[in-house]
């Protein structure tokens, strides 16, 4: 499924719960929470800091593989890769160390910066590719 | 976010219910200062039915035990689901809240720390 929302802080929750409906008959319920703790820090993490331009969009895409639950989040905000440490990146002190550290632990994290757009994946494993 | 207060003497209990993440945690923020700046210095923050808890939700419990701290007073937890308890794990603060199983735990030792 693709949607693009306004980045917009009332806007994570409405599409917090249609992610979850979604995921929701294939993965564990101990993913399917972590998934939504992954998002919700990642998303909060773009509505905070990417853009100046208040009009900035986030798309989201999610779907599945053979193994895998995955959401794409792709923005055209400032570069930033959630999944290097801090330090080594600007704005290093406006940055949300608690929720990245949650995003981190919650899921796995792919992230490309491609033209001017940040790509980042977020994926848990499927129901049937827990036990494999 | 739904609150409910629930007084034992001098010590009160905050039922906290529903999603504490980054929409609502401004006005849980806000309505804690609150409860403490009137010199509430005995809290139980009892969370059976909260659902969902983020970084965002963890620095509102993290900022009223700094508050509760700098007013010589005590606050204590109780009712986290193994959801929660997760969360804060891998946050790395479980240890940062004193929690009890049950409001009635938590009752009594803050009554026997709290006189």
């Amino acid at each position: 499924m693709q949607r693009t929302i306004p980045a917009k802080l009332e806007l994570i929750r409405p599409v917090l719960a249609t992610i979850v409906k979604e995921a929701k008959e294939r993965v564990a319920p101990t993913s399917l929470w972590k998934l939504e703790l992954a998002l919700e820090e990642a998303l909060v993490n773009i509505v905070k800091h990417a853009y100046k331009d208040p009009e900035g969009a986030i798309d989201i895409t999610s779907f599945s593989d053979k193994n895998f639950f995955m959401v794409i989040l792709c923005d055209k905000g400032v570069a930033f890769d959630p999944t290097q440490e801090l330090s080594t990146q600007l704005f290093d002190a406006s940055f949300d160390k608690l929720g990245l550290r949650l995003m981190r632990e919650s899921s796995e994290l792919a992230y490309e910066r491609k033209s001017e757009y940040n790509f980042l994946t977020l994926k848990v494993p499927l129901q049937s590719a827990v036990t494999v | 976010v739904k609150i409910r207060q629930e007084h034992f003497d001098h010590i009160l209990c905050l039922h906290v219910e529903g999603r504490l993440d980054a929409a609502v945690s401004d006005e849980l923020n806000y309505h804690l200062n609150h409860i403490i700046s009137q010199g509430q210095s005995a809290m139980i923050v009892e969370c059976s039915s909260v659902n969902f808890l983020s970084s965002a939700g963890i620095r509102t419990f993290l900022n009223l035990l700094k508050r509760i701290e700098a007013a010589k007073g005590h606050v204590v937890f109780c009712g986290f689901s193994e959801q929660i308890m997760q969360v804060l794990s891998m946050a790395g603060f479980a240890h940062y809240f004193q929690h009890f199983a049950s409001t009635q735990d938590a009752l009594q030792y803050i009554q026997n720390h709290c006189s």
